[in-house]
């Protein structure tokens, strides 16, 4: 009975761990894209 | 797509959580192996799902080769990496299935070979993705799938060719499940499917506006480097 508890969390480890990187990366991308945003506005 | 997402990602997410309560109540309890045979409600769909995913990196891989359209190629990288996420699952839930039922955690045989191997193409594509800035990065990765594609028909009809540790098909040719337990398996793997598809989305959505963010940063550095 372990194991299936074990393998169901770690199926649902991987996919919340997945769901949490994209967000974090999408995030990252977003200040990135407002940075750049921001560098162009001064230059001009 | 913005204000339907929430709304899909909710639905998705009830999906899931019905499907679970199948799995894990209402499917019926396998007289050999006992309750450690439900991990094959989400072993099985995993597989499918991440050979769903190689298939759609495969033709995207094909029609970039002879296309060279960056919307292809975000489809490609968007769906080697949500397929790498699922055969995760499936790599890691098939030992913790084998342990109580063969003993060990692992063995050489041909279909768990394989499906290590494929794993491992598919990650090693993604760290080329990753690391390597030519402008030629698309174009080898995309070649590198085709041949790591070759390997999905080799997992999937490994247990039919070869003469292997790991269970014959239960479904379709030959196979004979409980109409209960075809019934779980197939509501887990539309659940994954819905989860994959949004995964799918958000991924792709975040490549094409990296795309978008690199293409910006190299007309910038042109702007800068160009006498004014």
């Amino acid at each position: 009975m372990n194991f299936l508890y074990i393998a169901y969390a770690a199926a649902w480890l991987i996919l919340i761990g997945y769901l949490a990187n994209l967000a974090l990366r999408y995030e990252k991308l977003r200040k990135e894209i407002n940075n750049l945003g921001r560098e162009t506005s001064l230059r001009n | 797509m913005k204000r339907i997402f929430p709304i899909l990602a909710v639905l998705t997410g009830a999906f899931l959580s019905y499907a679970l309560y199948l799995a894990l109540v209402v499917a019926p309890t396998e007289q050999t192996m006992g309750d450690v045979q439900r991990i094959f409600y989400y072993h099985v769909p995993s597989a499918w799902t991440a050979f769903l995913l190689f298939a759609i990196n495969f033709v995207a891989s094909v029609v970039y080769l002879v296309r060279r359209n960056p919307a292809v190629d975000a489809i490609a990288v968007t769906s080697a990496e949500v397929g790498v996420v699922f055969c995760t699952i499936v790599l890691i839930t098939g030992p913790l299935w084998a342990r109580p039922v063969w003993g060990i955690w692992w063995t050489w045989d041909i279909r768990l070979t394989s499906t290590l191997v494929l794993w491992l193409m598919y990650v090693a594509y993604l760290i080329l993705r990753r690391f390597s800035t030519g402008g030629q990065t698309p174009v080898i990765a995309a070649a590198v799938a085709v041949f790591a594609a070759l390997d999905v028909p080799l997992v999937y009809f490994s247990i039919r060719l070869f003469r292997t540790q790991h269970p014959q098909p239960v479904i379709g040719s030959g196979g004979s499940i409980d109409p209960r337990m075809l019934h779980v398996l197939l509501m887990n793997w539309y659940a994954f499917l819905c989860l994959a598809a949004l995964m799918f989305w958000s991924r792709y959505r975040l490549e094409i506006l990296q795309q978008q963010l690199d293409e910006a940063e190299g007309l910038e550095s042109l702007e800068m480097r160009s006498p004014r």
